[in-house]
């Protein structure tokens, strides 16, 4: 067995429009970071997710740094057409993730994602830059397995288990939001001002050196009052943003280097969706959501397999009422 | 085991700290003092440019139509999609009514007439506000909606949301 093996999985990247300002648009890039987490695919002791980090099934502890670069590009809009963005226009965001995990039993583990950002950013010549806390993110997974499923060959239905876990993940509001008095404009946000609650599911099967897997997530986003967008008062209303989807497939390919550590491959294929918003119970039919993002990404494990290192980059193909853009990750990750 | 509680309550302690801000305790309490709309005001005459390079008064718009509605956009797919509902839900059921978009990001004429020209928005008219003259003034940004009656009075002045506002407000007109 491979114990630590971890691929980093590019994943969809969905975005947020739902602030108001120059920014309302930018809260669109910020809802799509708000699913860009470190997605861990393809490991008979790691498994993968895109709600944090998980931990490899006889680990006690991980931590892990992940620094992302996210360029944006045009936009598809509602219809699902192309528009470029008007000249004179960089958008780019920067992430540092930092996230730890712990086990808290043989079969349950807790983590929790800290992430920092900074937006630098020139709309049709208008300069912002911003740095900030962004949305925490903690996080319980099951694994509804006891031993590590992984194999190099298969020897009966018994090899052919796959590795099950269930989670959930609740997201805090702890970036600056476009309802916050601390902003002019939705370029100045950081996070996306909701709480929400994602359930997860990541079934994955390793038969070396192959690994296939797939994520499924559900987030429901709960309503909250808004009195105040970019700093000014607002007659006070509800909103809440459209429960949202994903569904991440990844296949990964393994190299046993001749010092007995791992090179992954992991190339991916990611399906993002959000349903439309409400505004006091009264749904916005210009909201809602689509993108598609394919990745491709690399994971270099030591041979002891405590520490792996990351490099990855996706890129959004498709989408309808969202950015396109493209992400460069690369982390690290410490497992002990 | 007992470490890691202790490690879990620091994290945690840690977590809520950081988050230790207005948006984890949201309130609908109304906020006055910071409120910036104009709706109620009797605005005086406003004169702007269009994206062809020639200059309009309000007082000329309303002189044909029942009410003028000014929507600030930036060209991005939000904006979009509101100016979509606005040409094909409800421009259609007031004839008599001045849709206007505002362009308040581009800074000159000529790159307001290239995102108009390039976004398919020829049938309608569009302020080149370089100068944020009416951003200032309204408080724009984007998504803001402003409706004026026949009587320069500001009857809307606040962010679109699913366009019932628009159609609501001129209802009463």
């Amino acid at each position: 067995m491979n114990p630590t093996q971890q691929v980093d999985m590019p994943t969809p990247q969905v975005p947020t429009n739902h602030g108001y300002g120059v920014g309302l648009f930018f809260t669109l890039f910020i809802f799509l970071m708000s699913y860009n987490v470190n997605t861990l695919a393809a490991s008979c002791c790691g498994g993968g997710a895109s709600s944090g980090i998980i931990l490899p099934k006889f680990n006690d502890a991980m931590w892990d740094i992940n620094l992302s670069h996210e360029a944006y590009d045009g936009a598809w809009s509602k219809d699902g057409s192309y528009q470029k963005d008007p000249a004179d226009s960089e958008l780019l965001q920067r992430r540092l993730d930092l996230s730890y995990a712990y086990r808290l039993a043989d079969q349950w583990q807790l983590n929790i994602g800290l992430p920092l950002i900074d937006n630098q950013n020139k709309y049709s010549g208008e300069n912002s830059s911003v740095q900030g806390l962004g949305d925490m993110q903690l996080s319980v997974w099951y694994e509804a397995f006891d031993k590590v499923t992984c194999v190099y060959k298969i020897n009966g239905w018994e090899s052919l288990k796959p590795s099950l876990y269930f989670g959930s993940s609740l997201t805090l509001p702890t970036g600056i939001s476009s309802y916050s008095d601390r902003v002019d404009s939705s370029f100045d946000i950081t996070g996306l001002g909701f709480y929400r609650l994602d359930v997860n599911i990541i079934i994955e099967k390793t038969v070396y050196p192959f690994s296939l897997s797939w994520q499924g997530k559900y987030g429901y986003t709960f309503e909250r009052p808004v009195n105040q967008e970019n700093g000014q008062a607002v007659t006070p209303y509800n909103k809440q943003l459209g429960n949202r989807s994903a569904s991440i497939f990844s296949a990964a390919y393994t190299w046993f280097l001749p010092n007995l550590s791992m090179l992954t491959m992991t190339a991916s294929h990611s399906q993002l969706e959000e349903d439309k918003t409400k505004y006091d119970g009264q749904t916005d039919n210009n909201s809602g959501l689509h993108k598609t993002t394919m990745g491709l990404s690399f994971a270099y494990s030591s041979a002891v397999r405590d520490w792996i290192i990351k490099l990855g980059i996706s890129e959004a193909q498709d989408g309808e009422n969202i950015p396109k853009t493209q992400i460069i990750n690369m982390g690290i990750s410490h497992v002990y | 085991m007992f470490t890691k509680l202790k490690l879990s309550a620091i994290l945690l302690s840690l977590l809520f700290t950081l988050g230790c801000q207005e948006d984890l305790s949201p309130s609908n309490d109304q906020l006055e003092s910071t409120q910036a709309t104009r709706e109620g005001e009797t605005l005086n005459d406003i004169t702007f440019t269009l994206s062809d390079g020639t200059s309009s008064q309000l007082s000329e718009q309303l002189a044909t139509h029942d009410a003028v509605v000014f929507y600030f956009t930036m060209w991005c797919p939000i904006c979009e999609g509101h100016m979509s509902y606005i040409r094909q839900q409800i421009k259609p059921h007031y004839e008599n009514v001045a849709f206007i978009f505002v362009d308040y990001v581009s800074g000159n004429i000529s790159s307001t007439l290239d995102s108009q020209q390039s976004r398919g928005y020829t049938d309608f008219l569009v302020i080149s506000d370089f100068d944020n003259a009416l951003e200032t003034y309204f408080d724009g940004t984007m998504a803001t909606t402003v409706i004026v009656d026949k009587n320069f009075i500001v009857r809307l002045n606040s962010t679109f949301k699913t366009g019932s506002d628009i159609s609501n407000t001129l209802d009463q007109l």
